[in-house]
């Protein structure tokens, strides 16, 4: 009996030791994938680009993101073949784990982005958290800045999501985000989209900028909105933290007054009037705090406050808007908007919801702003 | 003790001869020839230098003034036969042997060098007292008297040990302390069939539950204080003579992380740093077998900006890091062990060498990464904010499985170890008190109480895992 339990420990144990480390990888037999980048390959295939961190070896002292990085390509029909293909090349396993940001390109995109986002999910690799990002052009390039500010592309695009909540121009989109809103269909897709600025000389690659966002109707790219389209939608899906608006002096035209945004909340309500045409009402709250020099000849009086502040709302619904034409001009429902009478008016949405695309874009909008100036930061 | 008993008889010679015998021809056992004032010759046996000389040299200079009836001893002091003679001479006892009636007096004159009171070393206290048990059983329930001066504290002496019986005293509490308990204790101590007990260890694995296992059955302290507040919770002391250590039983896996000195501070402090041990416990078991599994399975759970620093750190070592792992706890546990056994002088140089220089070596030589070092230092010093009885070093030796089971399936393995070694340690028992008390069993006020160190104030009931009679500390007592 005593053997008998012997043999059996014996064989756990065996069991435990020949069936483990399987799938265990030392650090340095690993690269650190840090950022991808999709591109449109040859033969209608996937290009995938990964910026992979060069770790600083020997007696130096680690020197963590702020090493370099080198970049390996590969390509197949698909992002999983490239990917493969790409191991052929490297010297080590690739961690794709730690991928901070994926860059798509606009050509890519615009075969399907249903396509594209499936492939990265069912790679389970990545994180959910992983941002995304587009690009008009060659994606790779974005791997390719050398930054004053940073040495890793990923850390420098992270860096941007962030400060969208400073600036009100792009915001954190992460390929979660993306998926959901694809599988749920509560509204649209909405990728933040960059561009690479080149150096003085004209000849290197030198910063990323988060300029606006790509609007999608349904896995199709729709169109490009800009700043101030970005600002509105923000705004209106009630995604914005902070930002700074100015208003013109009167005569002018060089002279502004800037006001820093500190709180902006947006409500959306949704429904179907006795017509038939849904109403949405839009109210949007904002806090702004006054941060330059007023106009020359102005003293700040509870007066001018109240008119910068009717300025201010003049302003915001003009943001908000443009943003809305531009998204009715592209069919494109990046608010939701017929989901929230979805569960508003369940009955009448079944009526509705098949035509939803050809009546969008005759919803009828009404923009209510109000707007709080909460600190002149007054000097005398 | 040995059966066998040889009564003294009327001649003195003979009874010496028969003394000389017992005790082996041992050449410190001195006889002295004396007369007491009757005329009657006696004779005064003694052990050189186990006596005190200044009381053996006043008994000399002055047996001829004494009587008969100045020996007029009670049973304790009168010793029948030779064996028992022999024992209390071994015991540091003076016979003074005499022919009619035939038998021996013994007088206590023990008389050996012991050290004084003094801090306990491996229990040393910022705020608090600063007494600690000495090796003489005699001091050391003097000091528990010092502490507790209660007429209920009660005392049982006993002798362990066939050819050398060792005194012991169990200690208790009438009113407080559980009679079956104290019972069973009795009965485990009188089972004990060994010929000799050195320290307190030694009963400790005779009369513990669970003799083969790794985790301490009983707690092990110095500190008359902690004592006392063991007694006054309704457990258990033994004292035995020849050790500071006292045991005190019975003893759940939490009361590890307690120190006495808990509640010679103010509350929140008091409660913090028991919280902060506990984290340090855990921290000590898993951190090494948490980092193994993290970098060689869980990569993406780490931070990027972190696993880029380990990585680039880890980039010039060419071992996988289980091997860094063990050789760097390894190394940890000689330097310790070599400062602990060192003189206090070179320990603190083996220290150095160790810590600073050879760890510096090894990262320079690119044999451990620097993020290894700082794991095996942290886990270490983790250990040591640990009250130094048996349960640190079970910790440190189980840090080691944990590692070996994390390199084998990562957080995995570091979870099934946890399930296997709680399972294990609800199965133990310590007189018959579940040793993951009240943890398990669950009893949430009592746990709380484990965790943290409540007011004392507010502590009014004595904890119902070592069922004391009496349920109160005080507030509506004596119920």
């Amino acid at each position: 009996m005593r053997a008998a339990r012997r043999i059996a420990w014996a064989l756990a144990v065996f069991a435990l030791v020949g069936s483990g480390c399987k799938g265990s990888l030392e650090l340095n037999e690993i690269h650190i994938v840090h950022s991808i980048a999709l591109d449109v390959g040859k033969n209608g295939g996937v290009k995938l680009s990964a910026e992979i961190a060069r770790l600083a070896s020997g007696q130096q002292q680690p020197k963590g993101m702020l090493n370099k990085t080198f970049m390996l390509t590969g390509e197949g029909s698909n992002i999983f073949e490239a990917a493969r293909l790409m191991r052929v090349m490297s010297d080590r396993t690739l961690l794709w784990g730690q991928t901070t940001a994926i860059v798509i390109s606009k050509d890519i995109a615009l075969q399907s982005l249903d396509k594209q986002i499936e492939s990265l999910r069912r790679f389970r690799q990545f994180r959910n958290t992983t941002l995304v990002y587009m690009i008009d052009g060659q994606a790779s390039r974005v791997l390719e800045v050398e930054m004053p500010n940073a040495s890793i592309s990923a850390q420098a695009l992270r860096g941007l999501a962030e400060g969208g909540e400073t600036t009100g121009l792009t915001s954190q989109t992460s390929l979660l985000d993306i998926y959901m809103d694809r599988i749920n269909g509560y509204q649209e897709v909405c990728i933040p989209a960059i561009r690479v600025l080149k150096s003085k000389e004209g000849e290197l690659n030198r910063l990323i900028q988060a300029t606006g966002f790509f609007a999608f109707r349904g896995d199709q790219l729709a169109g490009f909105m800009s700043s101030r389209l970005s600002k509105g939608y923000l705004r209106a899906s009630n995604r914005m933290r902070s930002t700074n608006e100015k208003l013109t002096c009167d005569g002018k035209p060089g002279d502004t007054v800037a006001f820093e945004n500190t709180r902006s909340s947006s409500r959306i309500t949704a429904s179907i009037d006795k017509t038939g045409i849904p109403v949405v009402r839009l109210e949007v709250d904002a806090d702004l705090n006054l941060v330059g020099q007023p106009c020359d000849d102005q003293t700040v009086t509870p007066e001018l406050i109240a008119e910068w502040e009717k300025r201010l709302n003049s302003e915001i619904e003009d943001q908000i808007k443009s943003f809305i034409g531009f998204s009715q001009q592209h069919a494109t429902d990046l608010l939701g908007i017929g989901e929230r009478i979805h569960r508003k008016q369940p009955q009448q949405w079944k009526q509705i919801k098949d035509e939803w695309s050809e009546i969008y874009p005759i919803c009828r909008f009404t923009v209510n702003v109000n707007t709080r100036i909460d600190h002149t930061n007054f000097t005398v | 003790m040995n059966a066998r008993q040889t009564e003294f008889s009327e001649d003195l010679a003979e009874n010496v001869r028969r003394i000389r015998d017992c005790m082996q021809h041992t050449d410190d056992l001195i006889f002295v020839d004396r007369e007491l004032a009757s005329g009657e010759p006696i004779k005064i046996a003694y052990l050189q230098g186990l006596t005190d000389d200044r009381r053996l040299e006043y008994l000399l200079a002055h047996a001829k003034e004494f009587g008969n009836e100045d020996f007029a001893f009670g049973d304790d002091g009168w010793r029948k036969s030779i064996q028992q003679g022999a024992e209390s001479l071994a015991a540091g006892q003076a016979l003074l042997l005499f022919a009619n009636p035939p038998g021996a007096a013994a007088i206590d004159l023990l008389g050996v060098q012991l050290r004084s009171v003094e801090e306990p070393s491996s229990e040393s206290t910022v705020k608090g007292p600063r007494s600690g048990f000495t090796e003489s059983l005699t001091n050391n329930l003097a000091l528990v008297r010092y502490y507790c001066p209660s007429p209920q504290l009660k005392i049982e002496s006993r002798k362990i040990g066939r050819l050398s019986p060792t005194p012991l005293a169990v200690l208790s509490v009438g009113g407080i302390t559980n009679p079956s308990i104290l019972k069973e204790v009795h009965r485990r101590i009188d089972e004990i069939t060994a010929d000799f007990i050195v320290g307190s260890n030694a009963i400790e694995e005779w009369i513990a539950d669970h003799r083969g296992t790794l985790f301490p059955m009983v707690e092990s302290t110095e500190r008359p204080d902690r004592v006392v507040g063991a007694l006054m919770d309704g457990r258990i002391a033994i004292i035995v003579q020849g050790t500071p250590f006292v045991i005190l039983l019975p003893f759940v896996f939490l009361q590890a992380f307690q120190v006495g000195e808990d509640y010679f501070w103010n509350f929140y402090i008091g409660s913090l740093l028991r919280m902060l041990r506990i984290f340090c416990g855990l921290i000590g078991l898993l951190l090494p077998g948490f980092y193994v599994a993290t970098v060689t399975y869980h990569h993406e759970l780490v931070p990027t900006a972190l696993l880029q620093s380990i990585a680039a750190a880890k980039e010039p070592v060419p071992f996988p890091a289980v091997v860094e792992s063990f050789a760097m706890m390894f190394a940890f546990e000689i330097m310790r062990e070599a400062g602990i056994r060192m003189p206090k002088q070179i320990g603190q140089a083996v220290s150095i060498v160790g810590a600073l220089i050879l760890g510096q070596a090894a990262v320079e030589a690119g044999i451990v990464s620097p993020i290894m070092v700082i794991v095996a230092a942290l886990t270490g010093i983790c250990t040591f904010t640990l009250p130094p009885n048996a349960m640190n070093y079970a910790i440190r030796l189980l840090q080691f499985g944990m590692t070996f089971l994390a390199s084998l399936l990562g957080y995995v393995g570091l979870v099934a170890g946890i399930i296997v070694l709680l399972i294990y340690l609800a199965s133990l028992r310590s007189f018959g008190v579940p040793y993951l008390g009240p943890a398990a069993p669950l009893n949430a006020q009592e746990l709380t109480d484990v965790i943290v160190r409540r007011p004392i104030p507010w502590d009014s009931k004595r904890p119902t895992l070592f069922r004391a009679i009496n349920p109160y500390r005080f507030r509506g007592g004596d119920k």
